[in-house]
């Protein structure tokens, strides 16, 4: 017993020494995440000629003086009509709803489908699903914008949105689908083929018993597809291009072209571009981590 | 499974999908591959003429090689700082804040990421004339905050000490004397009010030595001549090196070193120039030295260092130069007294700017990696790696002998959607550079043939082929894990 006493203190003074390297190494880390954003949001509230003259990190050394914050850039940025951040997000909302609900429920039906019907090419089928989730969408750009210029649908004056809607919706399809019929595969057997001896119909088992079973899988999907349609430029970019119409990604990189260096604009407009999808991952950040994980990992 | 389900059903469910996928994703593919064997308005079959501008062309080989450097400087850093945070993250209480952290630059936009780290690379070019000296981005102030405290009093003490007719306070004199002039030239033109400019010269000798001592003068305040005070303490101690002969080149380069190294450049630059004319140069190679150049100078003024390789074409004649230097020749005040870092243009300066690019794409997807890594990682028997340290393994042996290899599956599907994510890259580089200065990637010069200028349709239907060409083993590679996925089922 008495000879265990020194090796246990080398151990101990090991750890010890490991844990201070674990948590310097991953405090560093962390600040070198945090910090340029912290930057922009502290920038944002500052006077023009504050920002232009010295760093943002000088705001906190006086971190309580609030004369030096301002909401004057957003007020700017919002009310301006040179900026029009507020119609941008107008936009952004508008096309963000549609292009989240109708991928969900064409891709939910189509999930229910590969999971409870039996039907000739079927496995052909999803394996085309399964290799259409990774294509570059750049290889449809150009057939899909003749086809819709074709139909009158881009630049049309009255649904200026339809052309990116069903962009976005069928863009959203083969993950989504791919990932509810994971999900829905994946749920007892049993209580389905009960269903269907006591003589459910297809539309009661998808709409009482397949839907509300895949909520979680549903929720994370409405995260995904809400995240990744607001924040997407390069669809907008080729489907709306610029004008009134164009979302909050196309102003902003718009801004950034045309403002340069005038921080104290650049810096608000960027925050009010973010703050929608930093409230939905903040309050929703279980869903979404969830989401990534049955994707990527063995479903 | 069910028997009341008629032949029609599926098609109900499947319909819309089925049809929205046709109609944009497999038939537009397949018209693109048709496409890009079509000149640029689909008019003519043109055989494999875009295929050979994609691979030939100037931008287009930049593009490649950009794509390349990101699939392997991406990636590796991706998926190493993923799995190197998701091991620390797993050994602290604050565990799920440090994972929020990294996770949060995956809930916002590219463009909006775009604009954070524009602003943390921001440059206040050196010699700024209306923002002297501070640098408002993150990095730059970092790098120059690491630089010696030098300010316009001590290189006026330097000088003084050399014995040239100049001191702190003739130096001040002189600012509030050409400052006084401004304002009240500014008074006569009506920009001014009496009472601004009174107040003004009322703290004029104060704000004079405060700034002299490296202080810039509080903001908003209505000074004529702000950006030009410190240029006229330099020709202040121009006057002075001129009225006293006695002082040689040498001297004048102590103390100012940057100014010295200039000179050199400017007339090496010449001889390489000419070099290049006279055919005794590759453009490459002069290209090169011309990069390397304010190196190389600096280092021959500061520490008499010779530069490496016999292609210099003046070297000779450095010492010359040096020892001619009596005058400082001022491009900016504020060049002569940065001694040390150099600010950088991370987002034009060739090279770097590519770099700086792909740290914006870590930056972003280093929270997706770390997730599904830290999700492996709980997976891993706790009971192999107790045995192993019992057995002796200290941290790092346990980590790679039995952490990885059991990961390693989940590292394989974490490393190709990194890779399918990098190949596809767009708008980052649109945003920040909009390609130019060397940053090229496929996906901006797609867009830019298929909208930019005279819409080359073929072009940019088979430089997106080339992409899809490039994922395609990656694609496959995806089908043959979900049908072994399948098979477990």
């Amino acid at each position: 017993m008495t000879a265990q006493a020194p090796r246990r203190s080398k151990i101990e003074w090991g750890q010890w020494f490991g844990h201070v390297f674990v948590q310097v190494a991953l405090i560093t880390i962390l600040l070198m995440w945090i910090l340029p954003t912290v930057g922009l949001l502290i920038s944002s509230f500052r006077d023009q000629q504050d920002i232009a003259s010295t760093g943002w990190w000088t705001a906190l050394k006086t971190p309580l003086k609030f004369t030096q914050y301002t909401l004057d850039n957003y007020d700017a940025v919002i009310n301006n009509p040179n900026y029009d951040m507020k119609r941008a997000f107008l936009n952004s909302l508008i096309i963000t709803i549609p292009a989240t609900f109708f991928p969900l429920l064409f891709a939910s039906a189509a999930a229910y489908a590969f999971s409870w019907m039996k039907f000739r090419g079927q496995n052909l089928l999803f394996v085309i699903v399964v290799g259409l989730t990774i294509i570059p969408l750049q290889l449809t750009f150009i057939p899909v914008l003749t086809l819709f210029n074709d139909w009158g649908i881009t630049n049309n004056d009255y649904i200026p949105y339809l052309g990116i809607w069903i962009a976005h919706t069928g863009y959203g399809l083969p993950y989504a689908i791919y990932l509810l019929r994971n999900f829905m595969g994946s749920l007892p057997k049993e209580i389905f083929e009960s269903a269907f001896l006591d003589g459910c119909s297809h539309t009661t088992a998808f709409l009482r018993l397949a839907l509300p079973l895949s909520i979680p899988a549903v929720a994370s999907l409405v995260i995904f597809q809400f995240l990744w349609v607001w924040n997407d430029l390069l669809v907008a970019l080729i489907y709306v291009g610029g004008g009134k119409n164009a979302p909050l990604t196309y102003a902003l990189s718009g801004l950034v072209n045309s403002l340069g260096q005038d921080w104290h604009l650049l810096t608000a407009a960027a925050f009010v571009s973010m703050i929608l999808p930093l409230l939905v991952f903040l309050s929703l950040q279980r869903f979404f981590v969830r989401g990534i994980l049955a994707g990527s990992v063995k479903g | 499974m069910n028997m009341r389900q008629s032949r029609w059903t599926p098609l109900v469910y499947l319909g819309p999908a089925v049809f929205l996928l046709f109609l944009l994703m497999v038939y537009p593919s397949l018209e693109t591959i048709r496409l890009s064997f079509m000149d640029k308005r689909d008019t003519e079959f043109v055989g494999l003429e875009n295929y050979d501008y994609a691979v030939t062309s100037p931008r287009m080989k930049e593009a490649l090689g950009n794509n390349l450097l990101w699939l392997v400087v991406f990636t590796v850093g991706t998926v190493g700082l993923g799995l190197l945070i998701a091991t620390l993250a797993d050994r602290v209480r604050y565990e799920s804040l440090a994972k929020a952290i990294i996770f949060m630059p995956m809930a916002i936009s590219f463009v909006g990421a775009g604009v954070i780290w524009k602003f943390v690379y921001d440059l206040n070019p050196p010699g700024n004339p209306t923002q002297p000296g501070s640098q408002i981005g993150l990095l730059n102030a970092i790098l120059v905050s690491l630089n010696p405290d030098d300010n316009l009093a001590d290189l006026v003490d330097k000088f003084a000490d050399e014995d040239i007719d100049i001191s702190q306070a003739s130096a001040t004199t002189a600012i509030i004397d050409a400052e006084t002039e401004a304002i009240n030239a500014a008074v006569a033109a009506g920009e001014l009010t009496q009472s601004q400019a009174d107040e003004l010269l009322d703290k004029l000798p104060d704000t004079a030595r405060d700034f002299l001592h490296g202080d810039l003068p509080p903001q908003g305040e209505n000074w004529q001549l702000l950006g030009r005070w410190a240029n006229i303490v330099i020709d202040q101690i121009n006057a002075a090196v001129a009225a006293n002969p006695s002082l040689d080149g040498q001297t004048v380069c102590k103390i100012v070193p940057q100014a010295c190294s200039r000179e050199i450049e400017k007339v090496e630059e010449d001889a390489i120039d000419a070099a290049v004319d006279a055919g005794t140069l590759t453009e490459d190679r002069a290209e090169e030295m011309l990069d390397d150049l304010p190196e190389v100078a600096l280092a021959y003024v500061k520490d008499n260092k010779r530069p490496s390789g016999s292609d210099w074409q003046t070297v000779d004649q450095w010492d010359t130069i040096i020892t001619n230097t009596r005058e400082i020749n001022v491009r900016s005040a504020n060049e002569v007294l940065d001694t040390g870092f150099e600010p950088i243009d991370w987002i034009r300066k060739g090279t770097i700017n590519n770099f700086a690019l792909i740290i914006v794409g870590v930056w972003i997807w280093t929270g997706f990696c770390m997730v599904v890594l830290s999700a492996g990682l709980k997976s891993v028997p706790k009971e192999l790696l107790e045995a192993a340290r019992v057995d002796g393994a200290n941290e790092l042996q346990a980590f790679f002998r039995i952490t990885v290899p059991v990961l390693m599956p989940t590292i394989t599907v974490v490393t190709t959607t990194m890779i399918i994510t990098v190949l596809k890259v767009f708008d980052i580089v649109y945003v920040m550079t909009a390609g130019n200065f060397g940053t090229e990637v496929i996906a901006n010069r797609m867009y830019l043939e298929m909208y930019g200028g005279d819409r080359q349709f073929g072009r940019a239907s088979a430089i997106a082929v080339i992409l899809m060409l490039a994922i395609i083993p990656l694609l496959i590679y995806n089908i043959y894990q979900f049908r072994k996925q399948e098979a477990y089922r």
